[in-house]
């Protein structure tokens, strides 16, 4: 097993069980990774905070520090540099960190052109699905969240890649016609066109509105299915080309 | 597979159901940190020692 104890801080109630649990780690030899994301981002102007540095790496979801009002203050934040707020970057690192045992390989933006002899080389890639920000990001049209997130971003990977398929895994069984959560009658559609569902104008959507856009005038990806991965099998379903989900058509 | 559950507050039916649930099948136990006191170094050593461990709110 790894020596590095990756932990996701996702709430803002106990800062106390973070510092302690990372002293211990440290005490005992081992790599302590920390990402703050969510509603934990808070805890990053906790004036306990700064006993964290020194005994773990840092980072920072930058979406969830902006959608919390904290833009402005990253320079406050102690320990954390302006690379480490990496939005999906830290979620790819330790995704591909549990994904070692079977290939499991974290790559970044430079490394997409060698995908075809990884893929070849037995590797499983693992990359953050947020369009690489470095220089410039598309301001959204409201609020503070950017508008080409992870779903866009897998979606311009596998068309720039030339991909055969874009297949998105999710916690819900696909696209529905309205929140099924809160609403008992709301049904799962199985196939449909870009342009119907920006027809269909929904206020929420299991994938970003922005994709669609993307798909309809797309090279090479013609359609993108969702599926929900918390099903075993579904992945595999998907990449035969089996029904299992929702497939959107360009 | 040895599973380890921590729970960081005191756990509701839904919490308890879902952990009896999930470790139904196989070797699971369970760490909690809403009593003092916890021995932390220990539960650095238990994270270690499962195949999987889930924290629960």
């Amino acid at each position: 097993m790894s020596g590095t104890l990756g932990i996701l801080v996702s709430s803002d109630k106990y800062m106390d069980h973070v510092v302690n649990l990372t002293q211990a780690a440290h005490a005992k030899g081992k790599r302590v990774s920390l990402f703050f994301t969510g509603k934990g981002v808070l805890l990053t102007l906790d004036p306990r905070f700064g006993e964290l540095t020194g005994k773990a790496k840092l980072s920072v979801c930058d979406v969830s520090f902006r959608a919390n009002g904290l833009h402005g203050r990253e320079a406050e934040v102690p320990g954390v540099g302006f690379k480490d707020f990496a939005t999906q970057a830290k979620n790819a690192e330790m995704l591909a960190l549990l994904l070692s045992p079977w290939g499991g390989t974290r790559i970044k933006g430079e490394d997409l052109l060698d995908l075809p002899i990884m893929l070849k080389l037995g590797f499983l890639p693992v990359t953050h699905g947020t369009p690489p920000y470095g220089l410039f990001e598309h301001p959204p049209g409201t609020g503070l969240i950017p508008p080409h997130r992870t779903d866009t971003g897998a979606f311009l990977m596998a068309e720039v890649l030339g991909a055969k398929s874009c297949i998105l895994v999710k916690n819900v069984d696909g696209l529905f016609t309205a929140d099924p959560t809160t609403e008992p009658d709301a049904q799962l559609i199985t196939d449909i066109t870009a342009d119907e569902l920006l027809d269909m104008d929904m206020e929420d959507m299991v994938m970003e509105r922005k994709l669609l856009y993307l798909l309809k005038d797309a090279a090479h990806i013609k359609e993108v299915r969702i599926v929900n991965g918390h099903e075993r099998g579904n992945i595999i379903k998907a990449l035969n080309g089996e029904e299992v989900g929702t497939i959107i058509r360009a | 597979m040895k599973e380890l559950h921590i729970l960081r507050s005191e756990p509701d039916e839904t919490v308890e159901k879902l952990t009896a649930s999930m470790s139904a099948d196989h070797t699971a136990s369970i760490a909690v940190l809403y009593e003092d006191p916890v021995d932390w170094a220990a539960l650095v050593d238990q994270i270690y020692e499962n195949d999987k461990v889930v924290c629960w709110w």
